[in-house]
């Protein structure tokens, strides 16, 4: 028995390519195998770890009207729930950049620290390390919440994961353009809101579970059951405070209005108590005024009376001494010049008398004289004392006349003065009892103001919808049931692979085993005829197949559980923010799989060698006859048979007669090939989708997102955009929305374009249901995968959800070709139809001049502060390119493990050809073949074989490419669904090339073979 | 000088550690369209011989002329070209390729040599005319030997080398490939070498070159080679 084992030893030794070839053969079909069927698994347990060591939430609660206490201590009552925590988030603008930030809870939704240290202060935050660096300032411009944080400005002390965002697409934002773009954990203290805005629950026992099972799941809805029977309760609840507390707040509002309004009637009372007061008191003044005229007038009249009488008495008097004067010749004028004649008379007289002596005879004449002048003086003093006393008694009532006149017209001014203070005082008065409507009236309007608004209020109170509860679970995180989708989905491509693998490599160890034991056929022979049983020998062969497979399967193994999922868990980063990958090396499926591929290979090396032993030792020890050449069907096809060149023939009979190795090449080569096509064939329906996208469809230059919308552009923004390197633009509104379909939310961008007329120049839309594409005016346009996904046809309704969850039902009247995202593209007018109101403008879309350098011109536009950002279709072409370069991988894999598989297949068969036609080549040799001409004799059936199998493997590949495509697309990639014809030539060539490195290698075998001893062995 | 002329010809293979001399100090000629017969029971260093003289194997000293050219001085190259054009094997064993019939395994040889003879003419003279259309499975071991000797032949060989070429037949059919190949020799003028340890095919002999322990016993000139058909079985 050790002899055997010996033997053994020694044929691995001594064919050590036989031997590495089996072993590479298992270790390729089972790393692959294994590999692909682990990798799922490694997946789900590393996001499990990941959520358990980060306390992911298993429920959100959120509630239209926010969330309070009560809410609180009711959630915390459930049954099955494990741990309640109420925190809070807002959406905030940083930067122009859309951030959920978050408050940092204890034992919830841990970040993952990547750098730095939680924060410490309320000033510090923790940020989204794929975004920020630390020792940012994160400076907030705007909340949807304004006010809700009370510190606006961060600076970033950590930098982490959270596994609240796997997905690089976060998700939706309430606030800016709706894309959440990331996030902050600040401290739960900067928060200033008299209600929750959220609660995040864990389940009991769900921890224990795995991530996406069904323990899992059914834990998880032991709670929901509960949350969903609460809900109800609470927002029964909630609503009833909070209509209690809004018809409180009516009623104070109401009483508050009341008793200001009846101050101020009071008070307008008042005023026109005052006014009528005042009225009267003008009357009774005019009443007085008036009897002081009438009194005044009869003092004038009395006084006028009196100075006529005394005029008239006077008047008499002067009539008299004016009749005297008259009577005496005189004149009132002469009185004076009499007088003074006369004094001179007298005087002269006197002087006449005194010089005449008294004894003069003139004396007595002149004395008489005197006598006489004197009596005539002293008659005209009495006659001038009259007139000065009459002249007196004139001034006298002359005086008194004019004080008469004077006092009346002092008296009569006085009145007047106080008939316009009273006319003065009466405008005032009436002034005042206008003021008096007019405050009337005011009152009253606002007796009706406050009415109708407290009616209005009423009104609102009985319109105040009941809080709505959203019971969110790990969905709500935008990656955490697309990973798992796309997870599985490589568990279905792991599907295919391997079982084409492990047929091709069951067939290639069982074509080596049997050529391995057929080629032995003498050995086993003797071993017979010296009696060993057939058990002993079989089990030669057992511990040989022991050997190779169980170092295949160690190396395939340990190659594949570490390679394979790293690989395609790489794919992921490019769309996901994940942890790294923990391999897991589960002894149990490593012993199956070795115990399952000993089993397979045992059973084909019992077959193989059954097959030899079940004839009599004499028998095995005669060379085994050979295969007996037999005319091909080809040599009845005269015309063709006739023109093959010697060699065409020989290689056309070769190949009828080893049926079973031809079948074996082929199949080897049409599997590798398609393997090879179907990679190359991603590659194309990757590759080419952002050229495609960006280029064909969406081939604007640019979007400018606008800081606040707009209806109409201003002239301000019209001359910017009229400068600037820009050729022409489209003022459109754009919002992030989300649909469901097969139980996951997608997000959707939906889009107004101001003028459809123009949005050729750019987008260009492809109909998928119609010859023409024609903007409808009655419908949306919904891009293809979409369609697909809601399988929905023109004339059907699509529902689409915004950021606050409403729910909004389009119908749909165009398909267009769209290959990554999803798109609604609309008129104004319908939005305004659906959405029930004007569409106010967000972002222009623009096509720039081929000479705009993108950064001065982000720059100056986001200087002016008109908009927050330009994004550049270019980016989105690297951005995309980054988001499906990780499958660039898988097909690297799969074209990596093609062309192992395309090197060991035609390895495998090559060497077996040659070594069961060993003696013909000999013969070859022997006759003078040149090494060249032996080889293309041998190689000939194998290349036409290979080609043959190309041929057929590039068919096949077009199938598998499709199914793969199908299986492997995610949900919001549209693949290409066609294989460029690079794609083909490179299948083919590179097929060539290992067949041309296979017989290269081999051929040094073919240059090595002792012609003498194989032709005179006895096979 | 003769046609062909080994002289102190040694030949070593080293097994490992091991060297083991399988013929030394070897020195014959012969000449052109003499039917020689080398002899010797086994591991006397007959075929050793043979694959010196058949340019499959070079010798590791002295030398060997064939009609004027060292071939010991040959690369691997030169070695196949001297095969392909010089030289025509009968085998043991036929080694016919089962996959072509009687004249295209003639015309397989045929096909890459300077001055062939027709296939069908040459089939048609070893006495296949009927069963030029036949695979080798379909043949009994005589016929297989001669579409062997035929496929030689044809190829107008320099010299037609013979290994055993009778040893898998029974001895009637053993004659007539004997008869066959002493015809070719006399009628082509075809030199001949049979290699055999069967000391009666001696007779019908030029000359009977014996070896034993990888050296030369004996070279015997027959004068009056014997007709395969005098042989006494």
């Amino acid at each position: 028995m050790r002899l055997l084992y010996k033997l053994s030893f020694t044929k691995m030794r001594k064919n050590i390519g036989r031997f590495l070839s089996v072993l590479f053969i298992v270790a390729l079909g089972v790393g692959f195998f294994a590999g692909l069927r682990e990798t799922t698994p490694d997946i789900e347990t590393t996001l499990d770890t990941y959520y358990d060591d980060h306390n992911l939430m298993d429920f959100k609660v959120v509630s239209t009207m926010g969330l309070n206490e009560d809410d609180v201590s009711s959630l915390e009552a459930l049954e099955y729930v494990k741990k309640v925590v109420p925190s809070y988030s807002v959406d905030a603008l940083i930067g122009g950049e859309e951030v959920r930030v978050h408050a940092i809870e204890e034992d919830i939704n841990n970040v993952a620290l990547k750098a730095g240290r939680m924060p410490e202060a309320n000033t510090e935050c923790v940020a989204d390390h794929t975004k920020y660096e630390l020792g940012d300032t994160l400076s907030i411009t705007q909340m949807s919440t304004e006010g809700i944080l009370t510190i606006t400005e961060y600076t970033v002390v950590g930098l982490a994961d959270s596994p609240l965002y796997l997905s690089r697409q976060m998700g939706i934002a309430s606030i800016g353009t709706g894309e959440l773009a990331s996030f902050i954990y600040v401290s739960k203290e900067n928060f200033n809101s008299e209600y929750y805005t959220e609660i995040y629950l864990t389940a009991k026992n769900a921890t224990e579970e795995v991530a996406y099972e069904s323990g899992y799941e059914n834990q998880v809805n032991l709670l929901l059951a509960e949350l969903e029977e609460l809900a109800p309760i609470r927002e029964t609840k909630r609503y009833e405070e909070i209509l209690e507390e809004a018809t409180l707040e009516i009623r104070k509002i109401e009483s508050v209005a009341e008793k200001e309004l009846a101050s101020a009637q009071a008070e307008l009372d008042d005023a026109l108590e005052e006014i009528n007061e005042g009225r009267e008191e003008i009357v009774s003044a005019r009443g007085e005024l008036d009897q002081s005229e009438n009194t005044l007038n009869a003092e004038e009249q009395n006084g006028l009376t009196e100075i006529a009488s005394a005029r008239n008495t006077w008047q008499s008097n002067y009539d008299l001494f004016l009749a005297t004067l008259s009577s005496a010749g005189l004149t009132e004028d002469t009185l004076q010049t009499t007088l003074d004649t006369l004094n001179t008379q007298i005087t002269d007289m006197t002087n006449l008398l005194n010089a005449t002596s008294t004894d003069d005879p003139n004396y007595a004449v002149y004395e008489a004289s005197l006598n006489s002048l004197n009596a005539n003086k002293t008659n005209l003093e009495t006659l001038i004392t009259t007139k000065e006393t009459l002249d007196a008694s004139k001034a006298e009532i002359d005086q008194s006349e004019t004080l008469l006149m004077n006092q009346i017209a002092s008296a009569r001014a006085e009145i007047a003065s106080a008939r316009a203070e009273i006319e003065a005082s009466e405008e005032e008065l009436d002034n005042a009892y206008q003021e008096y409507l007019d405050g009337l009236n005011t009152l009253n309007e606002e007796r009706a103001n406050v009415e109708s608004q407290i009616n209005e209020a009423r009104l609102a109170l009985e319109k105040i919808e009941k809080p709505e509860w959203y019971l969110l679970d790990r969905t709500d995180n935008n990656g955490y049931s697309s990973i798992w989708d796309d997870a599985t989905k490589v568990d279905a491509i792991a599907g295919i692979f391997p079982i084409f693998f492990i047929v091709v490599v069951a067939l290639m160890c069982f074509n080596t085993m049997n050529r391995m034991i057929e080629e032995e056929r003498g050995e086993i022979g003797i071993l017979t005829s010296l009696g060993y049983t057939n058990f002993k020998i079989i089990n030669g062969y057992l511990f040989y197949i022991f050997f190779a497979t169980v170092i295949g399967v160690t190396i395939g193994l340990l190659v594949g559980y570490t390679l394979i999922p790293n690989v395609i868990y790489s794919i992921y980063n490019a769309n996901y923010i994940l942890p790294s990958l923990m391999i897991n090396i589960k002894l149990l499926p490593f012993f199956i799989m070795i115990l399952i591929t000993l089993g397979l290979m045992s059973m084909i090396a019992i077959i193989s060698c059954l097959k030899e032993l079940k004839n009599v030792p004499a028998t095995i020890l005669r060379p085994a006859s050979p295969k007996a050449g037999k005319k091909v069907f080809l040599e009845h096809i005269k015309f063709i048979w006739k023109r093959l060149s010697f060699t065409g023939k020989v290689t056309a009979r070769n190949m009828f007669r080893y049926k079973k190795r031809i079948i074996m090449t082929v199949l080897g080569v049409v599997g590798s090939t398609a393997l090879l096509l179907t990679g190359f064939g991603l590659r194309d329906s990757i590759s080419g989708l952002a050229d495609l996208q960006y280029g064909k469809i969406n081939h604007y230059d640019a979007l400018f997102v606008f800081q606040n919308s707009f209806t109409n552009l201003n002239s301000d923004i019209t001359s910017r955009l009229a400068s600037d390197n820009i050729e022409e633009y489209l003022p459109i509104y754009q919002a992030s929305f989300t649909f469901e379909a097969n139980d996951l939310s997608h997000d959707v961008y939906l889009l107004v374009l101001s003028d459809p007329s123009t949005i050729d120049n750019f987008i260009t839309f492809n109909s998928k249901v119609n010859e023409e594409f024609a903007f409808p005016s009655d419908g949306v346009v919904i891009s293809e995968k979409m369609a697909d996904l809601l399988q929905v046809e023109i004339e059907d309704f699509i529902r689409v959800r915004n950021s606050s969850n409403e729910l909004v039902l389009l119908p749909v009247s165009e398909i267009v070709e769209n290959y990554t995202l999803h798109y609604i593209y609309m008129t104004p007018a319908v939005y305004e139809k659906y959405f029930e109101s004007t569409v106010e403008y967000n972002m222009i879309m623009a096509n720039l001049s081929d000479d705009a350098n993108h950064d001065e011109l982000s720059r100056s536009w986001i200087d002016s502060g008109l908009i927050s950002t330009i994004n550049y279709t270019e980016d989105n072409i690297a951005v995309f390119d980054n988001m499906v370069g990780g499958l660039n991988l898988i097909v690297l894999l799969i074209i990596g493990a093609s062309c192992a598989l395309a090197f060991i297949v035609l390895y495998n068969l090559t060497t077996i050809n040659i070594a069961e036609r060993i003696r013909e080549i000999s013969t070859l040799k022997v006759l003078g073949f040149y090494d060249k001409e032996v080889s293309s004799y041998v190689y000939r059936e194998t290349l036409f074989l290979t080609i043959l199998g190309i041929l057929i493997g590039l068919g096949a590949g077009v199938f598998l490419h499709m199914y793969v495509i199908n299986v492997a697309e995610t949900d919001n990639i549209l693949f290409l669904h066609d294989i460029l014809w690079p794609s083909y030539i490179y299948s083919f060539l590179i097929i060539i090339f290992f067949t041309i490195v296979v017989q290269i290698i081999t051929n040094q075998r073919l240059k090595k073979i002792d012609m003498v001893e194989s032709l005179k062995s006895v096979e | 000088m003769s046609y062909i002329e080994l002289k102190n010809v040694k030949k070593e293979y080293i097994m490992g550690s091991v060297k083991i001399t399988a013929a030394h100090n070897v020195s014959f000629t012969i000449e052109a369209g003499e039917l020689v017969v080398i002899l010797g029971p086994s591991g006397a260093g007959k075929t050793t011989i043979l694959n010196l003289l058949g340019g499959m194997d070079n010798a590791t000293s002295g030398s060997i002329i064939v009609d004027g050219l060292n071939i010991t001085k040959l690369k691997r190259k030169e070695l196949i070209s001297y095969r392909r054009n010089s030289i025509g094997f009968v085998f043991q064993f036929y080694n016919l390729v089962q996959n072509l019939t009687a004249l295209e395994n003639v015309e397989l040889a045929v096909q890459i040599c300077k001055n062939p003879l027709d296939p069908q003419t040459v089939l048609e003279q070893v006495g296949l005319k009927d069963r030029i259309n036949n695979f080798p499975a379909q043949l009994s071991g005589g016929e297989q030997q001669r579409v062997s000797i035929a496929r030689a032949i044809a190829k107008n060989p320099k010299l037609l080398l013979c290994d055993e070429p009778t040893g898998a037949l029974d001895s009637k059919t053993g004659v007539k490939i004997l008869e066959l190949l002493e015809k070719s020799c006399r009628e082509y003028g075809m030199t001949t070498i049979i290699i055999t340890h069967n000391a009666l095919i001696s007779e019908i002999a030029d000359k009977v070159i014996r070896l034993k322990n990888g050296t030369i016993e004996e070279i015997k000139i027959n004068k009056n080679p014997k007709d395969v058909k005098e042989l006494d079985w």
